[in-house]
């Protein structure tokens, strides 16, 4: 059975007064990357997991750290490994996020 | 230079998240492709599948199969954003188990009531079942031929099958899973305002100071919402959240104002804040004298239970359940005044504090509340009244109808609005908040749908309960379940549902996408087409219709409910269905197909395959030979244009991410009932409360009743059943994903370590939980995120293999005929002290 990749953005918003503890325990998790944060608590994060159970149970840690008032999914993509690793061109566009 | 997909994907994934968020990325990482048209995927939108909040969200096809989401900027609900079951939408398609072919029980070669489940062709999936039901149609007449129907359905689902069952076979014994689910909200809407659905929008939670949860848990259960609250709560400090709930749960971590009371008190507190409001002098007289009018409703109204048990014999309001009297506000006065805080907060067991701080945010004239409910209200014995009762505190107090004053009740699936309720595929309804009870409505019905007069019944159908009854009794006897599974999430499955399922005299025909334990009751089981492989439309608990394209195939022979309902349509004709008088003094009627007359009638058949949009797919209309959605959606508009209900022309929603009804001059409506907002607010009005001749909402006196079942001691808990979020209802779609069963895999008993203690038990323990009507092996759990009391346990009802509804009573609101799934009786034992 071909292996899958699971790649997903979230954005996790947590009281501001516990940003850094919220921080440093999301960052434990494997797969996932912090790729920005605000002063108002809300952090962009993505996941790469094998499967959605890891995703899940990343969540489900998430949403037990002191402090997180919600967690809510913004991109979900689930493809064959072997397809991501397929090259592409990567032209001088305008970065332009619709 | 060069990337991998990988690194594109996940670079698109964090774009779009700090979009959202409203946050700006470091400009390296902002540097890549943004042009979709690179990853090969096509992009369309769609409204989510699952709850009633629908959300928008954009679906990605790459070679026939749905591979990503994204939570739809352009969406106005949520703006981006999408919850954890957002991931499952590009799974629910792909279940290893999914339905591909009918399957219909047979012995030796031909139907069998205790054959095996056999593939069969679709031909002969409906020979059987035309046969079963024009027998059940010839020897006992239109009411023994029903079908249960879905909060789930796409408008035009509902609305052909509202049309096959009353309109065809002359029967009002269709009603949806939504009857479980917001009847009490639909009947408190129309006690009170004479119309149903919210008068505000999720607009008002960027509005309100406050917030109260009325029996709704929104952290989990409307996760996207609770996000616009949240944000509002924590960007403007004055602003309070109160959550009310007989157990703590998620939504508890973000209240300022958190208040467990005892089940079914809820009645008690809503009368002690109209008292508060009184006696503080908080009335808001222009308002009151302008806009309502008092009334004292009916008491002691029963349990909806059936007619001999003793509960019922000794209800002495029983036969008029809805009934009410009008009053003067001193009598109102009076009759609130019985609820001061001492009685209510020993009755309630919430602090006299706590009752007061609650009472004085909707006292206060200058704090804007926001009231939210949804299953705590609705399955309840009274789950009508607490509506009535909520919408009091909005009335006296005039917010209403403005930007941040908003009763609100929610929905918990994706169309329970759109379709259960505006389409009225209830037992009652027609479409547009017409009823079969009235001549007039009925006509109307008749004429539009081109049939002669005294075609539909004007006796209401059997509702979600009583067709349980009915089957179990053996007066309903060909029945067609749709989108729903209804054997797990309906009550008293042992002593009412599942009798009437494997009765010998009925035949039971079920329609799903994968195997249910309703599937496995049924004797015909029919492949459903789901989601994207059909256009469809549903309407949310605002007010907004969505609409989707086809953007993939369904899997082997599935098919959508509308191809199943307009096929079998063909196998039945007006001379099967109608009685020989009807046709004699309509002989042009005679001996046509239901097809023909439903869905060939000139009407619905007007719109040609070439106005379909060319980059989409459609199957139905294709088999069809016209744009049958279109027909439909045209034809049921007329119902309600022009008269509160407008919808705006078919194309208009596959452009715009969905409008807010009335949709008048192609302006959508967010507040209704308010003069400038509402276009069918007289100028000079102020408000005007339509839905009644005098345009004025009512404000009804309604006691507190203890509830039908309550712990004694033989049964000393309260079993309170919900859901939890990773997985939607009953988990039929959710659990197709073995990986994510594994995130909640089993259904648990939370349990307060008092009481586990006190009977000998211990995290983890196996047990049975039984009631005087069944009972259920489990697991205790005296963590987590559900904190329950001391006296009271809940359970989710997802699990398949362990059935919770074996132990819930049948016992429903007699007036909105909802069943109360939040309070019965139950015992905890300890499985190995059983002998099973």
């Amino acid at each position: 059975m071909k292996r899958e990749c699971h790649i997903s953005s979230l954005v996790v918003h947590g009281r501001p007064e516990r940003r850094e503890a919220i921080l440093t325990a999301v960052e434990r998790l494997e797969g996932v990357e912090i790729h920005a944060v605000d002063e108002h608590g809300k952090v962009v994060v993505t996941m790469e997991t094998p499967d959605e159970s890891t995703i899940v149970s990343n969540i489900d840690h998430i949403n037990r750290i002191d402090g997180i008032l919600s967690t809510v999914l913004v991109y979900h993509h689930s493809e064959d490994e072997d397809a991501l690793e397929e090259e592409i061109t990567d032209e001088d566009y305008a970065p332009g996020f619709r | 230079m060069k990337i991998t997909r990988r690194a594109f994907v996940k670079a698109t994934a964090a774009a779009n998240a700090a979009a959202v968020a409203g946050i700006s990325l470091p400009a390296s990482a902002a540097n890549i492709v943004t042009d979709r048209a690179r990853t090969e995927l096509k992009w369309s939108k769609a409204p989510c599948r699952f709850c009633g909040t629908g959300c928008g969200v954009e679906v990605a096809v790459k070679n026939g199969k749905v591979v990503a989401t994204l939570g739809d900027p352009q969406a106005e609900v949520n703006r981006g954003l999408n919850c954890i079951k957002g991931y499952f939408l590009s799974k629910i398609m792909y279940g290893a188990d999914r339905l591909t072919t009918p399957l219909l029980r047979m012995r030796d070669g031909e139907y069998h009531k205790d054959g095996e489940f056999t593939p069969v062709s679709w031909d002969t999936a409906f020979d059987v079942m035309a046969e079963k039901f024009k027998a059940a149609l010839r020897e006992k007449g239109p009411t023994s031929v029903g079908m249960f129907g879905s909060g789930q359905w796409t408008v035009w689902e509902g609305y052909a099958a509202s049309k096959l069952f009353k309109a065809g076979f002359r029967s009002n014994n269709i009603d949806p899973n939504a009857r479980h689910c917001m009847a009490s909200s639909v009947a408190g809407f129309i006690r009170t305002f004479g119309i149903d659905e919210p008068m505000g929008c999720y607009d008002d939670m960027e509005h309100a100071d406050a917030f109260v949860l009325w029996g709704s848990n929104m952290a989990e259960m409307h996760p996207i919402l609770w996000t616009r609250i949240t944000d509002r709560r924590l960007s403007h400090p004055h602003v309070k959240v109160a959550v009310l709930s007989t157990f703590e749960h998620r939504s508890f971590d973000l209240a300022d104002l958190p208040m467990i009371f005892k089940p079914q008190t809820d009645l008690a507190i809503l009368n002690y804040i109209a008292n508060y409001i009184i006696e503080t002098g908080r009335v808001n007289s222009d308002f009151v004298d302008k806009h309502a009018n008092f009334k004292r409703g009916a008491i002691d109204i029963g349990y909806g239970l059936r007619p001999e048990h003793p509960l019922e014999q000794k209800a002495a309001g029983r036969e008029r359940a809805g009934a009410a009297e009008p009053m003067t506000f001193e009598e109102f006065a009076e009759f609130v005044s019985a609820y001061d805080a001492d009685t209510v907060s020993e009755l309630s067991g919430v602090p006299r504090n706590r009752l007061e701080a609650l009472a004085e945010l909707y006292a206060d004239p200058d704090t804007k509340v926001m009231s939210l409910w949804t299953m705590g209200f609705n399955q309840h014995t009274r789950g009508t009244w607490c509506s009535n009762l909520a919408y009091n505190l909005h009335l006296l107090t005039g917010k209403i109808a403005t930007p941040g004053n908003s009763p609100f009740s929610l929905t918990g699936q994706p169309s329970a609005c759109g379709t259960a309720r505006e389409v009225g595929t209830f037992s009652h309804r027609l479409p547009a908040d017409l009823v079969v009870t009235n001549e007039a409505h009925r006509k109307t019905a008749e004429r539009i749908w081109k049939l002669p007069p005294g075609t539909i019944p004007a006796e209401p159908g059997y509702h979600a309960v009583l067709q349980d009854r009915m089957l179990k009794d053996g007066k309903l006897n060909a029945y067609w379940v749709m989108c729903n599974n209804n054997m797990q999430a309906g009550p008293n499955v042992n002593e009412e549902r599942l009798p009437g399922y494997r009765n010998p005299e009925n035949f039971i025909v079920v329609s799903d996408a994968y195997p249910t334990v309703t599937t496995q009751a049924a004797d015909l089981i029919l492949p459903t087409a789901m989601w994207v492989e059909k256009e469809g439309a549903y309407g949310n608990a605002e007010r907004r219709t969505q609409f989707w394209h086809q953007l993939v195939d369904a899997p082997g022979e599935a098919k959508s409910d509308l191809w199943q309902i307009m096929e079998f349509a063909k196998r039945i004709t007006t001379d099967d269905a109608w009685p020989a008088d009807l046709l004699e003094a309509n002989p042009d009627y005679k001996g046509r197909t239901l097809y023909e007359l439903l869905f060939r009638n000139g009407h619905v058949d007007r719109f040609a395959l070439d106005e379909i949009d060319p980059g989409y797919e459609n199957v139905e209309a294709k088999a069809a030979g016209f744009y049958v959605q279109k027909g439909l959606f045209e034809e049921y508009a007329e119902f309600g244009r022009g008269h509160g209900h407008d919808l705006a022309p078919f194309d208009t929603y596959h452009a715009v991410r969905g409008l807010r009804w009335p949709v008048v001059d192609g302006k959508e409506t967010r507040w209704r009932f308010r003069e400038g907002s509402d276009p069918y607010v007289e100028p000079g009005s102020g408000y005007q409360f339509y839905g009644h001749e005098d345009n004025r909402a009512v404000i009804f006196a309604l006691p507190y009743e203890p509830p039908a079942e309550s712990p004694d001691d033989d049964y000393d808990l309260w079993l309170v059943t919900g859901r939890v979020l990773e997985h939607w209802h009953t988990g039929s779609m959710t659990q197709r994903v073995p990986e994510l069963y594994r995130a909640f895999p089993d259904a648990v008993v939370f349990m307060h370590p008092d009481d586990a203690m006190a009977r000998g038990l211990r995290r983890g323990d196996d047990v049975f939980i039984e009631s005087r009507r069944g009972r259920t092996r489990t697991r205790v759990e005296t963590r987590g995120r559900n904190k329950v009391p001391a006296g009271v346990v809940f359970v989710p009802f997802f699990d398949a293999s362990q059935l919770i509804n074996k132990s819930t009573l049948d016992a429903t609101d007699p007036i909105s005929k909802q069943t109360d799934f939040k309070k019965c009786a139950v015992r905890i034992l300890k499985a190995s002290e059983v002998t099973a």
